[in-house]
């Protein structure tokens, strides 16, 4: 328990300091003064706006491309375990090692992606390289990197459900797509929960895509808090202020996650 | 016979749009990776030749230039070194933890350690001294290991 508390407890410190190269030795007890900065500071709130963006866009394309994915292989199909498994190689693959291919593949003079889309006869994107489309572009990519994790969690609560109850709805006359609204989603809720959980912690947290690929930019418009507070910290070395950042941005996602597994735990109770 | 076509048509419809649906994600989710195996073969012209090139000389320079003039079994060896580490040590220090949480019902515990996981990587870099930063792997490591035994059991759960 130590070794959890010491960081946070050493952030929450930190953050009541002022501390810069300049004066490692001693650093100045400012109080709250960090904090008060940050409630002015519109970069973080436009980093907010940006994280929340990012992970409701993020999120929602998971779950629903996650779900339909794991409808698709709760069939029988010739070679479903080896379509599976290849779908497995994106979460697999190294986010920056990704990170440089999709820079290769979005570039907009001579990237692969815009050949696609003119060949299609439709407009050629900017891709990372607007402030306008940056986002989605990253969101496109997480969802690339992690929706057949959601699917593979999906699926293995699909396959854990019992047939009585399909076969009964079936029996009733049930349409595919009243069993699938009215059985298959309530029984698999608690399953979409836990994905939502680890999901949303780690977009919250996500860095290592948009640092592989924009650093923040072009100007701050990819700029998320995590990314943000990175810069503060090792960019501008602003320590105490970067900590009190982490503080807020901590809170914020233990919030996030405990709202889901309170909302998770109410889910289970109903079932 | 005239009533049986129209459910056989419609059954073909949904066959053919299911392979769509599949060849179209399957599509989206390899592409990336297989232009990433074909940039590998690629001269550095043909990487970034417009209209892309499809049908190319493979050359092995690339592989020549990461495997020789860059310490690249080194590279290996550093990732392997953390990974079996941080493996055992998650292993040997989360499953009592996991027993534990899962054996007591112990809640308040469970969040302490959820806490760590949510904590941002950068809250350890933020540590200035020496003693400080020698303490953050294991720490990152052992919640890591613990929250993913209890992240099993959890999901165990719900697939009952």
């Amino acid at each position: 328990a130590v070794m959890l508390a010491y960081p946070v407890g050493y952030t929450v410190w930190l953050s009541l300091h002022d501390l810069s190269p300049f004066n490692l030795e001693n650093p100045e007890w400012i109080g709250t003064e960090n904090y008060a900065a940050l409630l002015k500071d519109t970069r973080f709130h436009a980093a907010l706006e940006r994280t929340a963006y990012f992970t409701l866009g993020a999120l929602a394309l998971q779950v629903a491309l996650g779900l339909g994915m794991a409808l698709l292989f709760n069939h029988n199909f010739v070679g479903r375990g080896v379509v599976r498994t290849l779908f497995l190689l994106p979460m697999v693959a190294t986010p920056v090692a990704m990170s440089l291919i999709w820079m290769l593949i979005l570039n907009p003079v001579d990237g692969v992606a815009n050949w696609i889309l003119e060949t299609l006869g439709l407009p050629p994107q900017l891709w990372l390289n607007s402030a306008d489309s940056v986002l989605p572009t990253l969101i496109l990519m997480d969802t690339w990197q992690w929706s057949p994790l959601v699917m593979l969690m999906i699926l293995a609560g699909m396959t854990a459900l019992p047939h009585e109850p399909f076969e009964a709805a079936a029996i009733d006359g049930a349409s595919w797509w009243q069993s699938f609204r009215f059985l298959m989603l309530p029984m698999l809720r608690p399953t979409i929960m836990v994905a939502l959980m680890f999901r949303s912690i780690d977009c919250l947290k996500t860095f290592d895509i948009i640092y592989g690929t924009t650093q923040g930019g072009p100007g701050f418009a990819s700029e998320t808090l995590n990314l943000y507070i990175y810069k503060t910290g090792f960019d501008y070395f602003r320590l105490g202020y970067a900590a009190a950042a982490l503080v807020v941005f901590f809170t914020l996602v233990l919030s996030v996650s405990l709202l889901l597994i309170i909302l998770r735990r109410r889910t289970e109770a109903a079932a | 016979m005239r009533s049986q076509n129209p459910r056989r048509e419609r059954a073909v419809w949904k066959r053919s749009l299911f392979y769509l649906a599949l060849t179209l994600l399957t599509l989206f989710f390899l592409f990336p990776i297989i232009w990433m195996a074909m940039a590998s073969f690629k001269t550095q012209v043909d990487n970034l030749a417009t209209p892309p090139v499809v049908l190319f000389e493979p050359t092995l320079e690339n592989y020549r230039e990461t495997f020789i003039r860059n310490p690249f079994p080194r590279y290996t060896w550093n990732s392997f070194v953390v990974a079996a580490a941080s493996t055992a040590i998650g292993v040997v220090v989360g499953a009592p933890a996991a027993f534990s949480i899962a054996r007591f019902r112990q809640r308040g515990l469970a969040v302490v350690i959820l806490a760590a996981r949510i904590m941002p990587a950068i809250s350890y870099l933020l540590m200035s001294s020496s003693w400080q930063r020698a303490l953050c792997p294991p720490s990152a490591i052992c919640c890591r290991g613990i929250f993913s035994f209890c992240g099993s059991r959890w999901s165990g759960r719900t697939s009952r």
